[in-house]
């Protein structure tokens, strides 16, 4: 009998065992994926609606916590666009507010005829014009999440307006979010001449010198290029911190779990060992099929985790409190990473303890029964 | 090699509890080749002790053991040892569970010189002399205590040692499987020219065996009464 195959007979026979063991690996990578993927997808989430609009340069309130709560004079949009490198300018303001039904719900506001509108594909009906007043564009997912059509009407900020249109995207954020003209908006939240920020589109081939112009034409303000966006405001900090963090912990923990698990799975079987060890088997053969058994349990429950973890992770995104504000990112290298993990965790839990047990003389535990 | 003693022993000693117990305390012992010893005493009197130091399965405070000439250094060498020349049979047999009885014979072949056809062969014909063959591919639950006896004894004897050593073979099982075990491992003992070493209370398997090797508190010796090694 080859050492693989008694090794996947005792697999068979422990099963009830060996499902406890694969539970407490599937559990800890599952966590692990779900964890780490929503922390990162907390951030790619807004970067990725920045990126899709087209703009390389956003202005902003400097010091300001979050892009939401950034405040500036929207007439920075004309004078920004007097710069030498600048190709378009729209201001923008984003506010955040609350549906009928309870949820949470984006609105981006931005001048009709602006640039960022052309970052929106429309699926049916039209983008507003200047003589429309309190329409609104939905994201295709929140209109499918409303079941609002053309002509229906929404309330918001306690205001009803008319959807005349929807809009796809690639970004989530931006299928998930409201679009209305800034006029609107500003009168209904209380800011006017005010926006968030001011979107700013640049010659390709003149970035970095119109950067360090924007830069030296505005001194007190936060001039930054949407890729450093992230790490510029400090809830993008956070996010940084947060997700590292959350992989430190959910790594720690899958690592505790399965060590705890294949450990007491090979102390439990003990007497196996010893008996092999008295009919004849060195020690390397006895932890060899042990190493066999334990790279089995890791690799399917692995498996199994990872699946169980980017279910995890959709369903949490899912969850209607906060559904189209993230979009976990569980890509290739998660996956691996995470499986590297399960085998690796899973060999190191199971060769301490065999190890420990083919070093303890058999006399020990046969004697012991 | 000692072509007349297949194991000796000497200056056995093992304590356990921090030293309050005294298992071994200083045994001489040797075993004659094809010969049958048995080592009897009352309980605590360290025969089992004795039997897992002559087996390489107990670390030793102090002492040596010789097999047919060879003293063994390491754990790897005491591992080659029972898998080529001893063989071993507990109280308990220690079947595992997870195989067939086949398989459980079959385990203890992997990693020797015999091919898989030629392993497949040996345990056939062991279960044929233990006369298993029915029960070949039941797994050790479905069985009789007698009858896993009998596959733990072919086990033992799997790579056709020419020691074998038996932990209270029979401790566990009713008269009449107690009679068939022993007869079975002195019709072996003696179509084999097995060198047999036997831990056991009953004076009756005792006294089958050609010397008798009695424990007291940690030591031992040869039974006067039946001729010296």
């Amino acid at each position: 009998m080859r050492l693989v195959l008694i090794a996947l007979r005792n697999l068979a026979y422990w099963q009830p065992r060996n499902l406890g063991a694969m539970a407490g690996i599937l559990i800890a990578i599952a966590s692990l994926v779900a964890l780490v993927g929503l922390a990162r997808g907390v951030q790619d989430t807004l970067l990725n609606a920045l990126d899709m609009r087209g703009t390389d340069v956003l202005i902003t309130e400097a010091g300001a916590l979050d892009l939401i709560s950034s405040i500036v004079p929207d007439s920075l949009a004309q004078d920004a666009a007097q710069i030498p490198g600048v190709d378009a300018t729209a201001p923008e303001l984003t506010r955040l507010t609350t549906l009928e039904d309870g949820r949470s719900v984006v609105v981006v506001a931005w001048p009709v005829d602006s640039y960022p509108w052309d970052s929106l594909t429309l699926a049916q009906g039209r983008l507003p014009t200047a003589q429309d007043a309190q329409t609104v564009v939905l994201g295709q997912a929140l209109a499918d999440r409303l079941n609002a059509n053309i002509g229906d009407t929404i309330t918001l900020f306690h205001e009803p307006f008319e959807v005349i249109g929807t809009v796809t995207a690639t970004a989530l954020l931006s299928r998930s979010a409201a679009y209305a003209r800034i006029g609107d908006v500003q009168a209904l939240t209380f800011r006017q001449g005010q926006a968030t920020s001011i979107n700013i589109r640049t010659e390709r081939a003149h970035r970095t010198a119109t950067l360090q112009t924007l830069r030296a034409g505005f001194p007190d303000l936060s001039v930054e290029t949407t890729d450093a966006l992230g790490d510029s405001y400090l809830f993008g900090r956070i996010a940084n911190v947060l997700a590292l963090a959350i992989s430190t912990v959910a790594v720690v923990s899958a690592v505790l779990v399965i060590f705890n698990t294949m450990s007491t799975s090979v102390t439990a079987r003990r007497g196996e060992i010893a008996i092999l060890s008295a009919v004849g088997w060195n020690r390397p053969h006895i932890v060899a099929m042990l190493l066999i058994e334990g790279s089995v349990i890791s690799m399917i429950a692995g498996g199994l985790g990872i699946l169980a973890g980017i279910l995890l992770a959709t369903g949490v995104a899912a969850h209607p409190q906060i559904v189209g504000f993230v979009d976990p990112v569980i890509n290739a290298g998660l996956v691996a990473w995470a499986f590297a993990v399960s085998l690796g965790v899973g060999l190191l839990g199971t060769l301490v303890p065999a190890l420990r047990a083919v070093r303890r003389p058999p006399a020990e535990v046969l004697r012991g029964r | 090699m000692n072509g007349d003693i297949a194991l000796a022993a000497h200056g056995l000693r093992r304590s356990f509890h921090q030293g309050r117990v005294r298992a071994l305390d200083g045994v001489d012992f040797q075993l004659p080749a094809q010969a049958s010893v048995a080592i009897t005493g009352a309980s605590g009197s360290g025969k089992t002790t004795l039997l897992y130091a002559l087996s390489g399965l107990l670390e030793l405070d102090a002492g040596t053991v010789s097999v047919e000439g060879h003293s063994p250094t390491s754990p790897a060498h005491w591992a080659d040892l029972r898998r080529n020349r001893i063989g071993l049979v507990f109280q308990d047999d220690w079947l595992l569970p997870a195989l067939s009885v086949a398989q459980n014979i079959e385990i203890a072949m992997h990693n020797t010189h015999r091919t898989a056809a030629e392993r497949q062969a040996r345990t056939r014909e062991l279960l044929r002399l233990v006369n298993a063959e029915a029960f070949a591919e039941r797994r050790p639950n479905e069985l009789s205590g007698g009858e896993r006896q009998r596959v733990a004894v072919a086990r033992g004897l799997a790579n056709a040692p020419a020691i074998l050593l038996a932990d209270e073979p029979t401790g566990e099982l009713d008269q009449a499987n107690s009679t068939h075990i022993a007869d079975l491992l002195f019709d072996l003992q003696r179509s084999q020219g097995l060198s047999l070493v036997i831990v056991t209370h009953e004076h009756t398997l005792a006294r089958r065996c050609a010397l008798q090797f009695v424990m007291q508190d940690g030591r031992g010796a040869f039974d006067p009464d039946k001729a010296a090694p």
